[in-house]
Parts: structure tokens; sequence; C-alpha cells
């Protein structure tokens, strides 16, 4: 099942088709304006042990330019965080929900820690990402409850669907250096070449 | 140095040596008790517990369970914990659902949260039944002290319930209760691997353990056989109230081990006493150390590089070329009854020392077994009892014995093995008369399914000698020499071979 989220910024319309756990990445007035230029990265991640490859984000390093902050949600329904994996970028805003009966709370120990406190049902909270990076999502009334928001300093990066298929569109021309984040394996880093209207193929493994 | 006269409910002989008037029925009831209680706590395990968790089949650590391949033996040293590949951990082969009783994330917020935990969504638990039936052979001493030659009797002998798996990638459980006469909590111990240093360098494992860890193999490593170490109680021998069996379970105590540049492992315990029944539980002074090494093979740990992590061959997950050696020492001390009282158990402390070695070789699906030990024993007899006008009179002699045993197998199938195996036993009264069983065990293990076999063993018999006792059942013998002389001792004569019973022994694990 997919998603499809459209945005109009100005007269210029983008489109990105995501798996429903992914988050989108709305499209930026420099964004919009590369997809005319810009050009597709898309692969295959394979993890080993691969049952950690759902929690697996594919980006582009640096990528020069100005990004608009936005606000995306994260809900806590069903004692479980949806999405699992968020990908934002610096300066973006994730605001918690809580569309469950009970109480929750949502913090993070990783890189710059926060405590959100007490989430009531209905109720939400908001944090700025200011540190780019993978942030795990904690509750710390519910210990079990775990999720990702992962930081990046530019918008192209891509969460993995089911079986670690990844697509980065709109991606300026130029070469770059692409990675990717999980959080308990590792990957090296590949150089890519974009081209404006063209797709390129890159393959990711990551592991212990 | 003379033996004093035995006396107790199991004691037999007079000082010298000669059983007693009417003593026969005794020494025969207690005899086939005693062969029938080693008879009947056989046992084998192959744990499902592991099988779920991992989603993998027996034969990823068992050929014909409960012998271990080498994978397994390093998983069971690894604390219950997969080897690890490229620095991963062993959630990383866990295929079960688990339920987070924390993220692991939660580490980071220690001490201000709960070290995190995890358990199974469905609950770990295995189950096991054995059983076995002997067929005593016609004219055998076994079929003259059981009564028969053949009884369903034993054909449902125990359940065994598991219960294992990891709290944590470092923290691991084992229990098993068994049902059979009883229920008994026979192993129940938390295993903290990974302390300090290197992986797998410094484990402590506390609680009811297995056993002692005296070589570097699992209590269970022998296809014939339920222990690799013979299951003979020297101090049953000397004594019929001395439980003590060397290298056997189940201990309560702590263990701190650890494997060694993949090549090398040890093992340091503490654990309690043993106590003969009616008597107050001593302190906890047994101690025991452990060093083995082995050359060649999958490593200990299975870990470290090259051929270390894997057989040649992986369609014989069993067969590698490896030598392994171990020493041991323990030192240990048992409360016995003296004999000396009228009713109640009358308290005599018994301290002994062992030393030991094992060897085994394996040459691709030919495995060889190996290994001794001798035990000194301070003062492991009973005395004299108290009659009227007259007191008792303790027995302060001390006593050696020297248990040996060989085995050899050859897995001609993962299914069909073949092997025989050896088990001599000697006594040595200080001034007195020597013993000597032999006990030769052929026999083939057989795996009609992977979690069902069936082990076909024969039991073939020498004796020179006695023991205090009066029957060699502590060893697992049936056999005595022939009475001779006059008046007639036992002792001095020995037996011909004799084929003493067959056994089959079945087990079923899900």
């Amino acid at each position: 099942m997919s998603a499809h989220v459209s945005r109009t910024i100005g007269k210029i319309t983008a489109a990105v088709a995501v798996a429903a756990a992914v988050a989108s990445i709305p499209s930026t007035p420099q964004l919009a304006a590369a997809a005319d230029s810009g050009g597709t990265i898309k692969g295959t991640v394979t993890a080993e042990p691969s049952k950690y490859l759902p929690d697996t984000v594919v980006f582009l390093k640096q990528v020069a330019g100005a990004y608009k902050a936005r606000t995306v949600d994260m809900d806590q329904k069903g004692m479980k965080f949806i999405p699992r994996f968020l990908a934002v970028t610096s300066g973006d805003s994730v605001r918690f929900l809580n569309s469950d009966t009970v109480d929750h709370n949502v913090f993070s120990p990783d890189i710059d820690p926060y405590n959100l406190g007490m989430i009531k049902p209905g109720a939400s909270s908001m944090h700025v990402f200011t540190k780019t990076g993978g942030y795990t999502q904690l509750c710390s009334i519910h210990p079990e409850m775990i999720a990702y928001v992962w930081v990046g300093q530019n918008p192209f990066s891509a969460v993995v669907d089911a079986q670690g298929n990844y697509s980065i569109k709109n991606v300026p021309a130029g070469t770059y250096t692409l990675s990717a984040w999980n959080p308990k394996l590792k990957t090296s880093d590949k150089s890519v070449t974009v081209k404006a209207g063209e797709t390129t193929e890159i393959k990711v493994s990551i592991a212990r | 140095m003379t033996m004093q006269p035995a006396v107790g409910s199991l004691a037999v002989r007079s000082r010298s040596g000669r059983r007693k008037p009417g003593a026969l029925p005794l020494f025969v009831a207690s005899a086939a008790a005693a062969v029938t209680f080693f008879a009947a706590t056989r046992e084998a395990r192959a744990v499902p517990s592991f099988a779920r968790k991992y989603q993998t089949g027996c034969q990823t650590c068992h050929t014909v369970y409960p012998m271990l391949n080498p994978f397994g033996e390093a998983f069971r040293r690894n604390g219950y914990r997969f080897p690890s590949r490229n620095g991963g951990v062993d959630s990383d082969s866990e295929k079960s659902p688990m339920l987070q009783l924390g993220q692991e994330e939660y580490k980071k917020t220690f001490p201000n949260s709960v070290w995190p935990g995890k358990i199974p969504e469905s609950i770990p638990l295995g189950v096991m039944f054995n059983g076995s039936v002997p067929v005593n052979l016609p004219g055998s001493e076994a079929k003259d002290q059981a009564g028969n030659t053949f009884t369903w009797g034993g054909i449902a002998a125990e359940v065994h319930l598991f219960g294992a798996g990891a709290l944590s990638d470092t923290l691991t459980y084992f229990t098993q209760v068994t049902i059979a006469d009883s229920v008994d909590i026979e192993t129940a111990y938390l295993l903290w691997n990974d302390i300090v240093g290197p992986s797998h360098a410094v484990n402590l494992w506390v609680g009811r353990l297995f056993a002692p860890q005296l070589t570097s193999f699992g209590l269970h490593s022998s296809y014939l056989s339920d222990t690799m170490m013979p299951a003979v109680s020297v101090a049953g021998l000397y004594n019929p109230s001395g439980t003590f069996t060397l290298g056997q379970g189940h201990t309560d105590g702590a263990e701190l081990n650890g494997t060694l540049a993949h090549r090398f492992d040890y093992a340091i315990g503490w654990v309690a006493s043993s106590n003969a029944s009616g008597l107050s539980m001593p302190n906890a002074e047994d101690a025991y150390a452990h060093i083995g090494v082995k050359i060649g093979g999958v490593s200990f740990d299975g870990e470290g590089e090259g051929s270390g992590t894997g057989v040649p061959d992986p369609l014989k997950p069993w067969a590698e070329r490896s030598i392994t050696f171990d020493v041991f020492g323990y030192h240990g001390m048992a409360n016995l009854d003296n004999g000396t009282g009228v009713v109640s158990p009358t308290m005599q402390r018994d301290r002994f020392n062992a030393l030991g070695a094992a060897l085994r070789v394996h040459f691709d699906s030919l495995m060889f077994t190996a290994g001794g030990q001798a035990e000194f024993h301070q003062s492991p007899y009973q005395g004299s009892a108290a009659a009227a006008g007259v007191a008792g009179a303790p027995n302060t002699d001390s006593a050696r014995a020297f248990v040996q045993y060989d085995e050899l197998d050859y897995v001609i199938f993962p299914w069909l093995v073949p092997g025989v195996r050896a088990e001599i036993t000697q006594t040595t009264v200080d001034g007195g008369d020597a013993g000597t069983l032999i006990r030769l065990i052929p026999g083939i293990a057989l795996l009609p399914r992977s979690n069902f076999r069936l082990i076909l063993t024969g039991d073939i018999e020498r004796a020179t000698g006695l023991p205090t006792t009066g029957s060699w059942a502590a060893a697992g013998g049936f056999v005595s020499p022939p009475l001779v002389g006059t008046p007639p001792s036992a002792n001095g004569q020995r037996s011909n071979f004799k084929a003493e019973q067959i056994q089959l022994t079945a087990g079923v694990s899900y």
C-alpha cells in the first residue's frame, strides 16, 4: 500500500509516492525547481541481519541549498509510534500526537536529548530538530515503544520499504556522497553522480 | 590398616569381606534399587526452547541429541548464545517475536531507567519425554537383582520441562523441571556473559548449574552414556550414604568461566557440598578449576579467524579434525553417615580431592574421547554400629579410587552413530583389598526424526573384588566376582566378562 502526498507551492507541483509507513519528502521551492533538471537515485538496501532492514534511511550527505522548514506528524496510536521511521531535514519540526486513550511521553537520549513530558490523549507536543543524525524516540511510560527520526542536512533522503527499496527523486545534478543510517547496522559511503532527467541505481549494503 | 566393619542399611560386608548370613536379599534389593536409580536417571537434553527462539532445527547444534556438534558446543560455552559473526550480538540471530520489556536504547538512559530486557512473545517452554526399557539377560546378575528379564516399567520414566532463553544479549537463563516419581528443579541458573574484557572472556553463571564444568564439553557429551564423565559415585562405593558423584549435576553454586583467544577455556567454581540424608547441610566447601585447549576444528567460541568458525564440510556439521585436552582439580567435602548411630545417622565429614584429565580427538566423522580422574577420600567409610552397652566406633581410614573412560564413535549418517564405550573403576583401600570393575558398552544412537531419538546399548562387565558396600551399583555395575575360599571371600577373584543387560532408551522432545 502506498500513500500519495501532493503539495502545491506557487505554481509548481511535486508528487512523491512512498510506502505508507514512510514519511513524505515534501517539495521546497529549491527542490521543486530541481525537478526539471534533477535526477533520481534509487536502488535496494540489503541488510545483515535482514530483520533490521526496515529501520534504514538512505540519504545524501551534503547538498547545498536552503530548505524551508516544515512540520511533520508522528502519532502514538495503539501503543505504537506511527510511522516508526520518519526522515526530516534539519530545522523541521515534528509534532508528536497522542491518538491513544492513555497518556504518552516522548523523549530521546540521542545527539541533542529532549523530553517532551506527558502528552495527554488527544494532545500533541512539538519538537524542532536542529542537529543532524538519528534520534531514537521513546515513551517513558511504555518502554516497549520505539521509533526513529532521521534528521538530514537536506531533504534528499528516503526510508526503505519492506523489501529494502528506496528512491530519492528530484536530486539536483551533481556528484554526492550517498550513505545510509540504521540504528544497529553500518555502511560505507558511496559516491554518486546524478544527471538531470536520469535515474542512477545504487545498491547499498549494511551490516554490523 | 584394618578395615572396620561397615554397618548400614546397605552395608553387607564384614571385616573379612565375607557376606553376612542372611544379608544377600538386602544386598540384592539395595543393589537393584541403586541400579534402578542410575538407570532411571539416564537423561538426555535437547532444548526446543532454543529451536523456537532461533527458528532452527535440532541439527544446528546436535547430531543425535543430546550430543552437541562443534557449533552446538560453542553455543553452549557462549552461554547459550550464537557465535558472533562480524561483531554481531545474539539477538541478531533471534527470529521468534520478542516482547521488549524495554527497548535496547534504554541502556543510554541508565541509571535513570531500568536496564532493558525482553521476553519471547510465546512462552519459551520445551517438553521432553524420556524412557528406557532394559532387558536383563538370562544368567546375568542384573536379572538376579531385578528379579525379571524385561519390564515396561521404565518406558515413561520422566518428563522434562525446559525454559531457556535470553533476557538480553549478555544475560541468559536455563531452567529445567523434571517430573518423575517426584518433581524436581534440576537446573535453574542465570548466565551473565561477557562481564569484562573481550567477548566470552569472563562469564559468571549462578544458580543450580547443570554440573561443575570439569572439561570443555557439556555434561551430556556422549552418544552412549547419559554423561561424558562416568556417573560413578566413588563415595557411594565406600559408604552407602555417600551420594557425591564427580562431574555430575545438578549443583548449586557459582562458576566463573570463559574462553580466551578462542582456543583456551577455563572454569572456576564454588558449589554446595554434598550431604547424606538426615544430616544438616554442610558449609559450601566444594571448589574446582579446569582449563582446556583445543587445536584445530571449530574454535571453543565458534569465532575468530579462518577455520575456527566452521567445519570444512557444511553437509557434515559434526566432522572436523581437532584435539581438545582438559585438566581439572576438585576439592570437596561430604557429610556422611558413619554408621555408629542406632537410629539416626551420625555425621562423619569426608574431605576429598580429585585430579583428572580428558582428551577428545575428532578425525572427520570419527570421534574418540578418553578421560580419567583419581579421587582421594579422607574418611569415607562407615564404622561399627552401636550395640547394647557398646558404643559405635567410627572408621577414619582413607581411600582412593581411579575412574577411567574411553568412547569411540563414528557418525555414519547424522541419524546413525555406532560406538563403543569402556568405563573402568578401581578402588584402593588403605591396607585392604582393591577392586576393579570393567564395563564395556557397545551401542548405537539413532535419530528416526529430528526430535525423536533411540539409543540401544549393551552392558558387558567383569569385576575383581567388591567395594565395601558389597556392590558395584554406585559405579553402574551389576556383576560381582565369585565367592571362593574358607570363609568365602569376594575379593581377590575375578569374574569372567558377562553380558548383563541390553537397554533401549527413547526420547521425544517438542
